[in-house]
């Protein structure tokens, strides 16, 4: 390694070295916009295999996502009311929210109302532009007149002359059906909804959250404010009980408690690694050369990230904080050859160091060809980390504290370093000494055949259900909430595509007649979708032109309006007009508007527009999409069935989709190291030939089966987090059977040093293990078991 | 939701009886001392098992100067339930039990109009109990009562608390004398449905303690 040996790259030439790449990395960085990205439904990969349907699906999922309902009970209504209006009064002008719902529109209803009338031509149901598809009159006529004298009807008769058939009510009634409302079991009282369970009566507040509110805890979160205002109203109100659910109460709740967790999993990991590198060189100088070793490369990896990515996800620096581990390993290998006196350590360590670094580097490497962003991001993140690690040990710290005692001449390390707590490498070397060659390879083979089974038994399957435990109050909320919300909202459902909303809505009709066969068959009992409330331009122009049809025949409207009223009204329509005392026409006539559709939603009422909100999702990409939800469907209700042969229609569960992404890019990561890893094979064979570098790869590769194993054996999920912790393992496992094959089996200075680096990377992820939040303990366990197993099998590695 | 609850206001107002014309029935809400006497007044003349008879409804459109007539019979039981039936010009019917409301139309075709789940069945079966047992307290929470007392029976006034609702139906008058004689139903444009009983029948007198079983 003479380009390392100090003869062609001078200390100067180093710091130069070192000091340009740093400031192209970091300058890359801060030339872009920094974003901080918390929300934790971005971390998760797309949902869909197709771009744009994967796209609509987030995009539906945003819509919900800042949206929470706080539900205020008491016995006495009046008493949970006035907790409402109180809650709503702190919270109605606050900058957190978007908006926040308690008291309902009075003029909603009449307005919804009218809205109907005057689309009444073009916006009916199915049933009714069944009924005027047939021309089925003697229907028509009989629906209305039960209206008009039914005791149970509330259609308004006051406009019998421009509706003689009512088709306004008609209109109201269908969208009354096919909103949410038909199911809820919340009612109007004091201008607030209310619902009674088990005696107690609750009244309903919603909110949305402001785009610019983080949705991980930080002090002054609005949240925490909400929480603080509902505690001091059950106190001020004895009986009262609060409900909350929606997605910002979880993030909350989860983050927070997350950040207390990492709070002291990490102060009592750095505690224990900084006494232990006290303990061994009894000096303060590694310990800050080290820290600032990691230090500058989190600033670089970040800076860089932050170029290529735009943005970086906070789960991007928690994951990829890792490498601070291989960072610390590269720094405790240089500092404990230094503390033993060794004369130009770089070159004494360089071999070891460098594959080490391209080792792990490859595996990173690898992982950037994952179709998962935020995979992407901690590859690109631990590649910029290492590679600072890196020049930071090679360069600058050759430069700064061997420069003096560089001679170019090589010193070897002593084998008993005096300086050194050696004790314990002594210990550890000595009971590995014990191992004859055959006793070895027994061990190593019946290590094998007892990890078969555990791999057998292997679940490797990611489900995000499993990675979230809400509490029980929580829990209670949100299962109150769906209770009295009624609207069961089934797990898997459709998104619908086309060229523009006319093609959007065709496709959803023909999705909506299946279903409507499917509702006759109860395999669901309703479902929302737009086209119930606004039907295609075509059933529009249809339903208008089947109505003009029923009246008037086959005269054109044109003649019909011209002509005196009445003149080309069919017999039996001017009869049924007589017989409700409608003297003529020309109320209906003035009521025809040819250009009656709706093609543009610019003045829908309130109502409308909020169920438009949850259901239309607009242009996404090049094309447009919607979503049809059923609701409360029974367990033969096949949504794939359904859609089959259908043009535009996309059948999406969420969970079910992410879960066989997520592990679908589990295997595919597995795969791309699997990949990089027999690309380090073939550079370990060119370097120490076939023998030596089995017996190097082998610590590795035994370690992650081991780890793989023992998730087996316990029957834990081997989970898209617990593969990322393998892939460090090989990563950072290999490194150990390197230094050993490089320093030899007998040398306590480099038993020392890779039991150091071993402690703190056993430290650091060990203590993952101990989190509550599931990818974090799985991610922190996998590495624990990968990472212990790899340092005890890693000085088979090197010869005797 | 609020069209279910207009159609519950009609309900209620249906469910009643039947009597006598409008007059000045607003003018006298409810109070402490005028209370108890409507308790005991709706008791009186809810005091039965099963109501039976015959109904004229009239539809009044106010602006075109329009009236609407229909007849038809009712069965109202405290233990089973409410039937409903229009008979002319056209038939229609209602049924109200413990599973729900159920319509027929003229064609046969039966529908559920509102699951037992639903809210508005919740809220028009406790009305339904405020009135069989007469619990004015009950009514109290969605109307403002209003109440005045005639030679024969009283007339009592319902107005919907909710302007949602006053925008669909202005008040409910029931007017009764040994039954529930008339009600009258005012919209927002002031058109009034009046329906009439006539040929009221009932079977067994409720024993006091019975009197407040639900429907």
């Amino acid at each position: 390694m003479k380009f390392f040996n100090g003869k062609h790259l001078n200390a100067k030439a180093g710091i130069f070295l070192w000091v340009v790449i740093h400031a192209i990395l970091i300058f890359l960085g801060i030339s872009v916009p920094w974003k901080m990205d918390s929300d934790l439904y971005s971390i998760l990969p797309d949902s869909n295999e197709i771009k744009n349907v994967s796209e609509a699906e987030k995009e539906l999922s945003s819509r919900t996502v800042r949206n929470i309902t706080v539900l205020v009970g008491h016995e006495d209504f009046e008493v949970a009311r006035s907790a409402a209006v109180a809650l709503d009064s702190v919270f109605k002008d606050d900058s957190s929210f978007e908006e926040t719902r308690l008291f309902v529109n009075e003029k909603s209803m009449a307005e919804t109302r009218e809205f109907f009338f005057n689309h009444r031509y073009t916006l009916q149901g199915r049933k009714i532009r069944e009924i005027l598809a047939k021309g089925d009159f003697e229907t028509l006529k009989n629906r209305a007149l039960q209206k008009i004298y039914g005791s149970f009807s509330n259609a308004n008769l006051n406009h019998l002359d421009e509706d003689p058939f009512l088709l306004g009510d008609a209109a109201f009634e269908n969208f009354v059906q096919h909103s949410p409302m038909s199911l809820s079991r919340f009612s109007l009282r004091d201008s607030v909804l209310y619902a009674v369970d088990s005696g107690v009566t609750y009244v309903m507040w919603n909110a949305k959250l402001s785009e610019n509110v983080p949705s991980m805890a930080s002090d002054g979160h609005v949240i925490a404010k909400m929480n603080r205002v509902l505690d001091s109203l059950k106190l001020a109100k004895p009986g009262l009980v609060v409900a909350k659910s929606g997605v910002p109460f979880h993030s909350y709740e989860s983050s927070d408690r997350a950040k207390s967790e990492i709070a002291w999993i990490s102060g009592v990991s750095i505690v224990l690694i900084l006494l232990l590198l006290l303990y061994v060189f009894r000096s303060s100088l590694p310990i800050v050369a080290t820290l600032s070793t990691i230090a500058i490369a989190i600033f670089t990896a970040l800076a860089f990230t932050w170029y290529v990515f735009g943005n970086i996800h906070v789960f991007t620096l928690v994951f990829g904080t890792s490498i601070i581990g291989v960072s610390m390993d590269y720094a405790v290998h240089f500092f404990v050859h230094w503390k033993t006196g060794v004369r130009n350590v770089r070159s004494s360590i360089i071999k070891g160091l460098l594959l080490g670094f391209l080792t792990t580097e490859l595996s990173y490497i690898a992982l950037t060809f994952a179709e998962f962003s935020l995979l992407r991001q901690m590859a690109v993140f631990s590649i910029v980390g290492l590679l600072s690690s890196f020049l930071t040990i090679t360069l600058l710290f050759h430069a700064v504290f061997e420069n003096a005692m560089a001679s170019g001449e090589e010193i070897v390390a002593k084998s008993v370093p005096a300086n050194l707590p050696t004790q314990f490498p002594k210990v550890f070397l000595d009971a590995y000494s014990k191992f004859s060659k055959w006793g070895t390879r027994l061990m190593l083979v019946l290590f094998i055949v007892a990890l078969l089974p555990g791999l057998k038994l292997l679940n490797v399957h990611t489900d995000i259900g499993n990675f979230y435990t809400m509490n029980d109050e929580i829990k209670a909320s949100e299962a109150l909430t769906s209770k009295l919300n009624n609207l069961g909202v089934a797990p898997t459902y459709f998104i619908v595509e086309g060229n523009d909303g006319i093609e959007i809505l065709e496709n959803e009709e023909q999705l909506t007649e299946r279903l409507a066969n499917a509702e006759k068959e109860g395999l669901v009992k309703a479902y929302l979708a737009t086209s119930n409330i606004i039907p295609s331009e075509r059933n529009q122009q249809k339903t208008y032109s089947d109505f003009r049809k029923i009246i008037y025949g086959n005269t054109g409207i044109l003649k019909v309006i011209l002509e005196k009223p009445g003149s080309y009204l069919t017999s039996y329509a001017r009869d049924y007009l007589t017989e409700i005392g409608v003297e003529n026409d020309s109320a209906i006539i003035a009521s025809f508007n040819p250009n009656a559709w709706l093609n543009t939603w610019d003045s829908l009422p309130q109502s409308l527009n909020s169920l438009l909100q949850m259901l239309w999702l607009g242009r996404v990409g090049d094309k447009y999409y919607s979503a049809v939800l059923p609701l409360h469907v029974s367990d033969k209700f096949d949504a794939q069935k359904i859609a089959e042969g259908l043009p535009g229609v996309h059948v999406v569960n969420k969970k079910h989709n992410i879960n066989n992404a997520l592990t679908k890019i589990s295997q595919v990561s597995l795969k791309l190291v699997g990949f990089a890893y027999v690309v380090v094979f073939f550079i370990l064979i060119i370097v120490y030939k076939f023998k030596d570098a089995v017996r190097i790869i082998r610590a590795p590769v035994l370690a992650s089966l081991f780890a793989a194993s023992v998730f087996g054996y316990a029957g834990i999920e081997f989970n898209f987090f617990a593969i990322v912790g393998v892939i460090l393992t090989l990563g950072i496992g290999i490194d150990y059977a390197l230094f050993f094959k490089e320093g030899g089996r007998q040398n306590l200075t480099t038993t020392l040093a890779i039991m150091l680096s071993a402690m703190t990377t056993i430290i650091s992820f060990g203590s993952l293990a101990c989190s509550a939040f599931v990818p974090i303990h799985t991610f922190g366990l996998a590495v624990l078991l990968g990472i212990s197993c790899c340092f005890l099998i890693s000085p088979f590695s090197a010869k005797r | 939701m609020l069209f279910k609850r207009n159609i519950c206001v009609l309900f209620l107002g249906l469910f009643c009886g039947c009597g006598i014309a409008m007059a000045d029935v607003f003018s006298h809400p409810v109070n402490k001392k005028s209370k108890p006497e409507l308790e005991k007044s709706l008791a009186k003349v809810m005091n039965y098992e099963v109501a039976s008879g015959d109904f004229k409804q009239t539809k009044s459109i106010k602006k075109r100067n329009r009236k609407f007539i229909s007849t038809g019979t009712f069965m109202i039981s405290k233990k089973n339930g409410i039937i409903w039936k229009t008979l002319k010009p056209i038939f229609s019917e209602l049924a109200l039990n413990n599973g729900g409301v159920f319509e027929r139309d003229s064609s046969g075709q039966s529908q559920m109009l509102l699951t037992k789940e639903n809210p508005m069945f919740a809220d028009f079966s406790s009305n339904i109990q405020a009135l069989f047992s007469g619990k004015i307290a009950q009514l109290e929470k969605n109307f403002n009562v209003f109440y005045e007392k005639q030679s024969c029976g009283f007339r009592m006034g319902l107005v919907p608390r909710e302007t949602m609702v006053r925008m669909v139906i202005a008040n409910v008058v029931i007017e009764a004398c040994k039954n529930i004689d008339k009600v009258i139903i005012t919209d927002a444009e002031e058109s009034p449905v009046t329906l009439e009983f006539l040929n009221y029948k009932i079977v067994g007198k409720a024993a006091p303690e019975r009197m407040s079983s639900a429907p």
